[in-house]
């Protein structure tokens, strides 16, 4: 067995890598390598909880109290925005500037992963007795849910994620089955079918978009068919507006087709009138 | 088994409206009768909803007594049948928020939008009709059959509007440029790039461009929509 200071070297450059130093960025190297399918070597584990199991529960406590997560959800919404831009980038310099920052933002999640896992690993190994450990239970469990709740936000946005799905499957396979489940930010819609989803959707390329496109991204194709504003749309659109259902730019649209049509502008000014609403009730 | 008190039966009638439509709707996700609170509720809400129906008569100088209690009526057929399910106690509002709505209110919406749409379907026959228009009279039967496949039809395009208006109205939010763009080429029937491009000082290029990403988030926005509708993730 190598000694202990060069088992550790792995670890500290991939410390050095996330910026220095830190027990927070010694927990994200070490939960990185817990959370490998095929870590570097097979001592890589062993050498992880060692490197985690000196760190104090205080720091550990501070390391997850430390993450924002206002801050992660805006780096999952650049990466969000950044991956979609690539998907319609102008060459593949465009595309590469786009990939790697959409990248950039989808690890600072992950590396939320990371830290979890870290943690989890430290107090499963540590040898304090529950009272000692429970504020760093607590801001797990914390962080944890506020995960949760910007999962349950963002995932269903997935789709806008395939713009870089190259660059997701690659860190997709790295993971475990169980942590590929988990992170959704490079498995869900990560399959070569949806590579072309946005492109498809904003029909840039239609002769190659349909070919390589999966069950799932045909289906969606189908699904979002849009109802674009006709004048047979105008009925629709009055029941709206006297609902109070009427969004201001669906309002426009009717105001602006009415013009002309004392009708259906009478139909609009009553539709409107939220007067009538308030009728007398005895 | 204790039940939630929107689902027990106390004496319907010390409930005030929104309560009872609370009580409604919860007994109705139960699979519970709801004939008496619902027949209540409608009974309180009859006056306000004649005085709607010949606020718009009035408007459109037609219409008898009896269509009045034929409106309510069918006002209440729509409750029941869609509205039930629409209600979420919101309105839109300009900023493209929303605000609380009592369910009075939402039930006056739907007695006013079905007393127009009366109104102005006869009003746009006669004016067929002065065209020249001589349909054979359709037969009861018929008729019947025209109405209910007109009110599926009414749903189906009610559903699709609601959705695309939503996900525009999160495209002005989240990319104004390329809402323009959309809204210029489809709202306003530009249908032209090169008009498009002159009318936001743009190249025609970056017009195609614009509409395309403009496709992609709308069809994105109406996909995430559709899922949580129906719960998948």
């Amino acid at each position: 067995m190598p000694p202990f200071t060069q088992r550790r070297r792995a670890i500290d450059q991939r410390t050095a890598e996330l910026g220095g130093k830190t027990p927070a960025t010694i927990m994200v190297a070490c939960g990185e390598v817990l959370r490998m399918k095929e870590p570097a070597s097979e001592s890589a584990r062993s050498e992880a909880e060692g490197a985690l199991v000196v760190l104090s529960l205080q720091e550990v406590e501070t390391s997850l109290a430390s993450v924002s997560a206002g801050a992660t959800r805006g780096e999952l919404k650049l990466a969000m925005s950044d991956a979609f831009e690539a998907a319609f980038a102008d060459g593949s310099e465009e595309r590469a500037l786009y990939g790697a920052s959409a990248v950039a933002g989808l690890l600072a999640r992950d590396k939320v992963a990371s830290l979890c896992a870290a943690a989890r690993a430290r107090l499963a190994l540590g040898s304090e007795n529950s009272t000692q450990k429970a504020p760093a239970n607590a801001a797990l469990a914390h962080l944890v849910s506020e995960m949760t709740a910007l999962d349950g936000e963002l995932s269903p946005q997935a789709r806008s994620l395939t713009g870089i799905n190259r660059e997701r499957r690659l860190e997709r396979d790295k993971l475990t089955p169980e942590e590929g489940a988990i992170a959704w930010w490079y498995a869900a819609r990560s399959d070569e079918g949806d590579d072309r989803l946005l492109a498809a959707l904003g029909e840039i390329s239609p002769a190659a978009g349909g070919e390589s496109l999966t069950g799932a991204a045909l289906a969606d194709l189908k699904a979002s068919g849009l109802s674009k504003p006709t004048r047979g749309g105008i009925e629709s659109a009055l029941r709206r507006v006297a609902l109070g259902a009427a969004s201001r730019g669906e309002r426009d649209w009717l105001t602006a087709r009415v013009a002309g049509d004392a009708a259906l502008q009478t139909a609009l000014s009553l539709a409107e009138d939220a007067s009538l609403e308030e009728a007398p009730g005895d | 088994m204790s039940q939630t008190p929107a689902l027990q039966t106390p004496a319907w009638d010390t409930l005030d409206d929104d309560a009872l439509f609370a009580a409604v709707l919860a007994r109705r996700g139960a699979g519970q009768n709801i004939d008496r609170p619902l027949a209540l509720l409608l009974e309180r809400w009859r006056r306000p909803a004649i005085y709607v129906i010949r606020r718009i008569q009035q408007s459109y100088r037609r219409g008898v007594e009896h269509d009045q209690e034929e409106l309510f009526q069918d006002a209440a057929c729509k409750l029941l049948e869609r509205g039930l399910d629409q209600y979420r106690g919101v309105t839109a509002d300009d900023a493209g928020g929303t605000r609380a709505s009592s369910a009075r209110t939402f039930f006056l919406r739907i007695v006013k939008h079905t007393a127009i749409d009366q109104y102005r379907r006869h009003h746009e026959e006669l004016a067929a009709g002065a065209k020249g228009g001589e349909d054979e009279p359709e037969t009861p039967l018929a008729e019947v059959q025209l109405s209910v496949e007109r009110a599926r039809r009414e749903a189906e395009r009610d559903d699709a509007s609601e959705l695309y208006w939503r996900a525009f109205a999160r495209l002005r939010e989240e990319h104004p440029n390329e809402a323009v763009a959309w809204q210029l080429y489809h709202h306003e029937d530009l249908d032209d790039h090169v008009a498009v491009a002159k009318a936001l000082e743009i190249t025609v290029v970056n017009s195609y461009k614009r509409i395309s990403r403009a496709q992609a988030h709308l069809r994105l926005y109406l996909l995430e929509l559709r899922d949580a509708g129906s719960g998948s993730p």
